[in-house]
């Protein structure tokens, strides 16, 4: 009995130290990670599929156990979508698409901004699509293909593995590019 | 032979009896190899028939269990009572299985949920394998010389690379370039190095074990491991507060520690004043070297007056003065062959010849000849009186030497590899951590009970990253830390899991495996540390050095290192549990034994 008292007593260590506000507050953080439309799920998962990257990416395909996982996640100002795309191994091989539909084009505008301040410019409209946004950026931790589409914000970046060179990162960013369009309101 | 055993040194008299043990021989050896290859899991060899490829430890450990088996079956070993830990580690299996089961995305490599539940049976293995307190002993003797080799060899390397050691770029004695893995295994199989230490009676045997704890120490110092370095002073202070009668030397083994890891950290600031040094002692020969040649040229210019002025020679001494042919020393000298080696000037024969060719310099002309330098000359007559008597064969010459090579005396701090992982890494580090540990606790939210499943966090990472980067933007978030603190915890930066990963080995539990995951975890440590504080509170007053004690305080290092950098998938740190349950179980049931036969 006295192992499952030490239990108690953690928890409440725990409890104390964080405050009970604190505590609930991140139970409750659960829910947030699952509260999403099911439209926007459903967009997110179709978006960017194992064979549809392997299409822009060709060079990825010798990877074994390579894996395309959506995610969507709502919080109060923003939908996210992320979409890993990851092979595992010594070094393992990753890619992270962050789609984010805020609700005003100022919202995306100011994120788009916000993440161009973040980054070193390299070069600006590198896809040339008309009514999109494009920027290829050189960070801290990698680079990275940025789209803005009237409110939506994506930011796609290889980070580890050397997935997708910057040619088929291009391609990868005009598949998106147009895909953008399913997470903008549909004209009556 | 038993007089001579009992006075090897080193600990090797403890390996001895337990090997003398007749009827534990095979047990007590296999498990002295398997904690000797211990070090060095990362290697083995593909069997001949089979073509698997098979660690040397785990061929260790097979020998273990068969001889462990024998062991219970012939009686000689018992099952320990130890329910609640078996319960938990029995969950810990059980965890892995629902994790796999339920894991959100199907789980494709089981190999991690292999791994972690093989672990609970190697706790439960080698918790009885260590049957006695002698046999914990030698196993701690092994661990310590064991981990000298991968000491030895680090400063080996340091020492032939010229004061460099970059753990994450060369390759390891440990078989892996990661540098985690080296200071978190110099900080764990160090225990042994340190009983090692602390059991060595006084004389020359003293002073290998403290040199052989320098090394030690000195190769955590160069590998450059924070934390490692930071568990090193928690667990010798520990061990101060637990080890009686060897205070002294655990305080020696601090200030060795402290000593070594400023001598590094200041390396530079050392390189460059040893370096000035230099420079000004090569200044201060060089005066002295022109003053030598100095006063050499103002004699050798009086001579002739000297000569001048002399009474009338004696029939002896002109005889004298015929056989020796002196040049003449009016002359002016021309293209004077010159030794570049030092000369020294009042020496009577010439400097021996070097390999370094002769060369010509021009010498001054003209009737007056002056010195090249002007310096006073104290004490002329004594010197005169004794260059007189001797015929010049050389003209002295000053030759410059050049100035002594220091390689380090430009290079700036941030050539200093420790001085750089603490001063200039430290933030980035903090960052990277801070992000991988909120990633960590979000993934454990978002799947609570079973986690993402075992190995997949790596799939999950950059998706609960990115929420967490998120989440940096909503204002009035972490408002109670210091901002200097703050732009480091709510950071915005694209961190991914080539970057980071959870870094905290609770909390990659919480992630992979979910609330179940935990209490097997919680629940296998409190059973532990339950035995460790009864053990401890036995031994209160014991004076000498007991197993449980060291290995109490290693434990407590090496979970402090592992607060950064998760080493659940590993032997060692499952090896240190099943150490350290073994060794406080050892004296709680010594105690109660004796308990039960006093009653």
């Amino acid at each position: 009995m006295r192992i499952w008292m030490l239990g108690i007593v953690l928890f409440m260590s725990v409890a104390g130290f964080l405050g009970w506000q604190a505590v609930v507050g991140r139970i409750m953080l659960i829910r947030e990670y699952r509260r999403t439309s099911l439209e926007h799920r459903f967009i997110c998962e179709s978006l960017l599929t194992k064979e549809s990257f392997l299409e822009v990416c060709p060079s990825a395909r010798h990877l074994e156990r390579l894996r395309v996982m959506p995610i969507s996640v709502r919080f109060p100002h923003v939908n996210k979508c992320t979409i890993s795309v990851t092979a595992p191994g010594e070094r393992p091989a990753t890619l992270i698409v962050a789609i984010d539909q805020f609700p005003t084009v100022e919202q995306a505008r100011e994120r788009y901004q916000l993440r161009r301040h973040d980054a070193v410019i390299v070069d600006e409209d590198v896809l040339g699509i008309l009514g999109t946004h494009s920027t290829i950026d050189g960070i801290l931790n990698g680079r990275a293909l940025m789209l803005l589409r009237d409110r939506v914000v994506a930011d796609i970046a290889p980070s580890g593995g050397g997935l997708c060179p910057k040619e088929e990162l291009m391609e990868l960013g005009r598949l998106l590019a147009q895909r953008l369009v399913l997470f903008l309101p549909q004209e009556e | 032979m038993s007089s001579k055993t009992n006075n090897l040194p080193l600990g090797l008299d403890i390996v001895h009896d337990v090997l003398a043990d007749r009827s534990m021989r095979f047990l007590n050896a296999s498990v002295l190899v398997y904690a000797a290859l211990l070090p060095f899991n990362a290697f083995g060899l593909v069997l001949p028939l089979v073509g698997r490829y098979v660690k040397y430890t785990e061929l260790a450990l097979v020998f273990v269990v068969v001889c462990g088996v024998i062991a219970y079956l012939t009686g000689h070993i018992r099952l320990k009572e130890a329910f609640w830990l078996y319960v938990f580690l029995a969950i810990n299996i059980l965890a892995q299985i629902l994790s796999v089961v339920f894991a959100p995305y199907p789980v494709v490599d089981l190999g991690p949920a292999i791994a972690a539940a093989q672990y609970s049976v190697l706790v439960f293995v080698l918790m009885h394998a260590f049957h006695s307190e002698r046999l914990i002993q030698a196993t701690l003797v092994v661990m310590g010389w064991s981990v000298m080799i991968v000491a030895v060899h680090s400063v080996a390397l340091y020492i032939m690379q010229g004061g460099i050691f970059l753990t994450r770029e060369q390759p390891s004695i440990v078989g892996t370039h990661i540098g985690n893995y080296l200071g978190y295994l110099l900080l764990m199989f160090g225990v042994g190095v340190t009983y090692l230490y602390l059991i060595q009676h006084r004389g020359k045997w003293l002073v290998v074990a403290t040199v052989a704890m320098a090394i030690w120490l000195f190769s955590i110092v160069i590998s450059g491991i924070k934390m490692s370095q930071i568990g090193i002073v928690v667990f010798l202070a520990l061990s101060f507060v637990l080890v009686r009668g060897t205070r002294w030397r655990v305080i020696g083994a601090i200030v060795l520690f402290l000593a070594l890891f400023g001598l590094q950290f200041n390396v530079i600031h050392i390189q460059r004043a040893v370096g000035t040094v230099r420079l000004a002692v090569y200044e201060r020969q060089q005066d002295v070297r022109r003053a030598i040649a100095n006063v050499s040229w103002d004699i050798q210019r009086r001579i002739p007056q000297r000569i001048a002025k002399a009474p009338k020679p004696t029939r002896e001494s002109a005889r004298a003065s015929r056989e020796t042919a002196s040049p003449s020393l009016t002359e002016s000298p021309q293209n004077i062959p010159v030794d570049t080696t030092t000369v020294s000037p009042l020496s009577p024969s010439p400097a021996p010849s070097t390999s370094v060719p002769k060369k010509s310099v021009q010498a001054p002309t003209g009737s007056s000849i002056t010195p090249p330098f002007t310096v006073s000359v104290p004490s002329m007559a004594k010197t005169e009186s004794s260059i007189e008597t001797k015929p010049m064969q050389e003209r002295p010459v000053f030759i410059e030497q050049p100035p002594p090579e220091i390689k380090t005396i430009k290079r700036d701090d941030s050539a200093n590899f420790l001085w750089a992982r603490w001063i200039i890494d430290s933030s980035r580090s903090f960052e990277l951590r801070m992000r991988g540990m909120q990633a960590a606790v979000a993934m454990g939210m978002a799947h609570p009970l079973t986690g993402v499943g075992p190995g997949q966090q790596l799939y999950y990472f950059d998706h609960f990253s990115e929420l967490v980067r998120e989440r940096a933007y909503l204002p009035g978030r972490f408002q109670w830390i210091p901002s200097d603190i703050r732009k480091y915890i709510g950071s915005s930066t694209r961190l991914t899991i080539s970057a980071t990963n959870p870094n905290n080995f609770l909390l990659m539990v919480w992630a992979e495996t979910g609330l179940i995951g935990l209490v097997a975890i919680f629940g296998i440590f409190g059973c532990i540390l339950f035995d460790v504080a009864r053990a401890l509170w036995h031994t209160r007053e014991r004076s000498g050095v007991l197993s449980v004690q060291v290995a109490t305080t290693s434990f407590a290092g090496l979970m402090l290192f592992q607060l950064v950098n998760p080493f659940m998938l590993h032997p060692w740190f499952w090896t240190t549990l099943a150490l350290l349950s073994a060794a406080s179980y050892t004296v709680v049931t010594q105690k109660e034994e004796r308990r039960t036969h006093e009653v």
